[in-house]
């Protein structure tokens, strides 16, 4: 009875979270008069693949793949070195009120995007990044780096403070301790942050949309807002929702595990 | 290899604690001196600041005749093992032993070569490929030790390295680190808080006390001749008796019985210091001797401990074994008195 109980519960879920995604996916393989607002929304007797032939055809869309592949790397790179920095920083070094300041940064993490939109539009007026990706390039790490530095300080806290005095009475100055000996043990908690960079890279639209009016400029997400001129073409619409929202969707279904994992237990001995 | 020296070293943290109070030692070279005091005793805090981990906050400390002070870990050609071994958890054993000489520059041949040397005389070679959470307690500890022998430092500093192993291996690992010091040929500092580590492994022994260092002298010195009671008390299990006496000429009375001190010690008050083993089951004649009221008897074997008072006074004696006590005899009970102490009962320092 606990069984149904919990398949049922879990089908359920399943369901409400697949849903949309079939939903996208049926619409996009709809075509001429088949539209989504007349007939089953879940069904197609006829999928047309030809929107996703155009779509990848197009040179557009490949274009906001290049750019958002650029722009994840960048933003991870850049949050990662940044990140194990500071919280390198904040959790071995004797800077005073580490604990607060660490607090404070994840604070941050809470205030709503829209709040910060308008400083940084100016700010990046001013540093002439707009219509480019190095808006986002700069953008991105600035949310990703106040949950990297969080994560990683508290599995560095985690470490016993004896095998940084070891490291460092054998000889290996502040980088060195923390390439050699903090990162290789914070492993779990690297792979998290890549992950968190994906969602936020992936799931923003908002900045990307604002700060960059140049279609061949746009990432994916952005891009397919600048298709929506184009109304009636639902199938083309949607195919390319599923196009940009697949790759996130797939790499956290792989990583979920270890993304939980590392922020449930910290440094593992 | 090379002496060390604290030359009027303090420690001060925030909040003005003194953990090291104006400390002067020298450690000669080669020598296994043992830091020894109870935890919060600045024992650790000593060895830190040799090895950089610590600030000195006054004084100077000397390798050789260099003053170490200001010169950052890695310079001060020291190894030091860990409590908690402090091994790299990501990296092989051979990783672990050759990271030191990596850090150094050492040609990657010499570094084989070491660490395989290494690795035999610690029986570690069948482990080199393993990580250290697929190694034993005691393992572990020998992969801590190999990992300062390899980098041949003129000073070996270990902070309690013993006190995460079971008792047995204790007493093995133990007689292995005097068997290393002494082909080592190097200079061993040792802190430990167990008496016993301290009695057996020290050339010399420091006794700590509250940051304050109460004295220095080899392992048979400290214990027949102890400067204070917290020296006397610290070392020796059982504890020493003490015994608040009056004096008057040669004879100290006690609560409970009168003895003859082998001289006058010229004060009325004082505190008497006989060891467990200094009571013997065989009074002489002539000589004294006092009737212990038992209440606990315990016999381990080798000894026999008796614990009862002597009117007001709780006294542990050692006797033999093979004598038949019982809970609630009185025994007569001789007192050794070439063993006695005297200790001032205002300043507790040794009188007699």
């Amino acid at each position: 009875m606990r069984r149904v109980a919990r398949f049922g519960f879990l089908g359920l879920m399943l369901l409400f979270s697949l849903g949309p995604f079939w939903w996208m996916l049926v619409a996009s393989l709809k075509s001429g008069d088949d539209q989504i607002t007349t007939g089953n929304p879940w069904w197609t007797a006829n999928p047309d693949w030809s929107s996703y032939h155009r779509l990848l055809t197009s040179g557009e869309f490949g274009h906001w793949m290049l750019n958002t592949v650029w722009v994840l790397l960048a933003t991870v790179a850049i949050s990662l070195v940044a990140s194990a920095l500071a919280a390198y920083a904040l959790a071995l070094l004797d800077v005073p009120y580490s604990r607060a300041i660490a607090l404070v940064l994840f604070a941050t993490y809470i205030l709503p995007q829209g709040v910060l939109f308008l400083p940084l539009v100016r700010m990046l007026t001013q540093l002439h990044l707009t219509n480019s990706t190095g808006a986002l390039v700069v953008t991105y790490p600035g949310l990703v780096i106040p949950f990297g530095t969080w994560v990683l300080w508290s599995f560095f806290r985690a470490l016993p403070r004896e095998v940084v005095e070891s490291a460092e009475s054998e000889g290996a100055g502040p980088i060195r301790v923390l390439w050699s000996i903090v990162l290789p043990a914070a492993a779990p908690a690297i792979g998290a942050i890549a992950l968190f960079a994906v969602a936020v890279v992936f799931n923003d639209f908002l900045y990307a949309f604002t700060f960059i009016s140049d279609t061949a400029s746009q990432t994916v997400i952005g891009g397919i807002a600048t298709l929506s001129t184009d109304i009636d073409d639902t199938g083309f619409l949607f195919g390319a929702g599923i196009l940009g929202t697949a790759p996130i969707a797939l790499l956290c279904a792989l990583f979920a595990d270890s993304y939980a994992r590392a922020l449930g237990t910290g440094f593992i001995e | 290899m090379a002496s060390v020296t604290y030359e009027n070293v303090s420690k001060k943290y925030a909040g003005d604690t003194l953990a090291v109070n104006d400390l002067s030692l020298h450690v000669k070279d080669t020598e296994f001196m043992v830091l020894v005091g109870p935890s919060g005793c600045g024992k650790s805090t000593a060895l830190r600041m040799l090895a950089g981990l610590e600030d000195i906050t006054e004084g100077a400390i000397k390798i050789g005749d260099r003053i170490v002070n200001d010169l950052p870990p890695r310079d001060r050609d020291i190894a030091m093992v860990f409590q908690s071994y402090a091994l790299y958890p990501h990296m092989s054993v051979f990783d672990n032993m050759a990271f030191g000489l990596k850090m150094r520059g050492t040609p990657r041949a010499d570094i084989e070569r070491r660490v395989t040397d290494a690795a035999r005389i610690l029986e570690l070679e069948p482990l080199l490929k393993r990580k250290p959470r697929a190694l034993s307690g005691g393992q572990r500890q020998r992969v801590a030790l190999g990992r300062a022998i390899v980098r041949e430092p003129q000073v070996f500093l270990l902070d309690e390295p013993l006190s995460n192993l079971d008792a047995k291996l204790r007493v093995q690992t133990r007689l292995e680190l005097q068997k290393q010091h002494r082909s080592l040929q190097a200079t061993f500092i040792y802190v430990t808080h167990d008496q016993v580590e301290a009695m057996t492994m020290g050339d010399r022994i420091a006794v700590m006390k509250d940051g304050v260092l109460q004295q220095v002298a080899p392992p048979r010195e400290i214990y027949d001749n102890p400067a204070n009671m917290y020296v006397a008390g610290f070392i020796g299990s059982p504890n020493m008796n003490f015994i608040p006496v009056t004096v008057s000429g040669k004879t100290a009375k006690a609560s409970g019985f009168e003895i003859e001190l082998p001289s006058a010690p010229g004060v009325e008050k004082g505190v008497l210091g006989i060891r467990p083993e200094a009571l013997t089951e065989h009074p002489r004649e002539g000589h004294g001797g006092l009737d212990l009221k038992v209440e606990v008897v315990e016999v381990l074997g080798a000894d026999q401990y008796l614990y009862g008072t002597v009117g007001g006074d709780t006294i542990t004696a050692r006797v033999d074994p093979k004598l038949k006590v019982t809970v609630g005899d009185r025994v007569r009970l001789g007192v050794d008195t070439r063993r006695l102490h005297l200790f001032d009962s205002e300043t507790e320092k040794a009188i007699l």
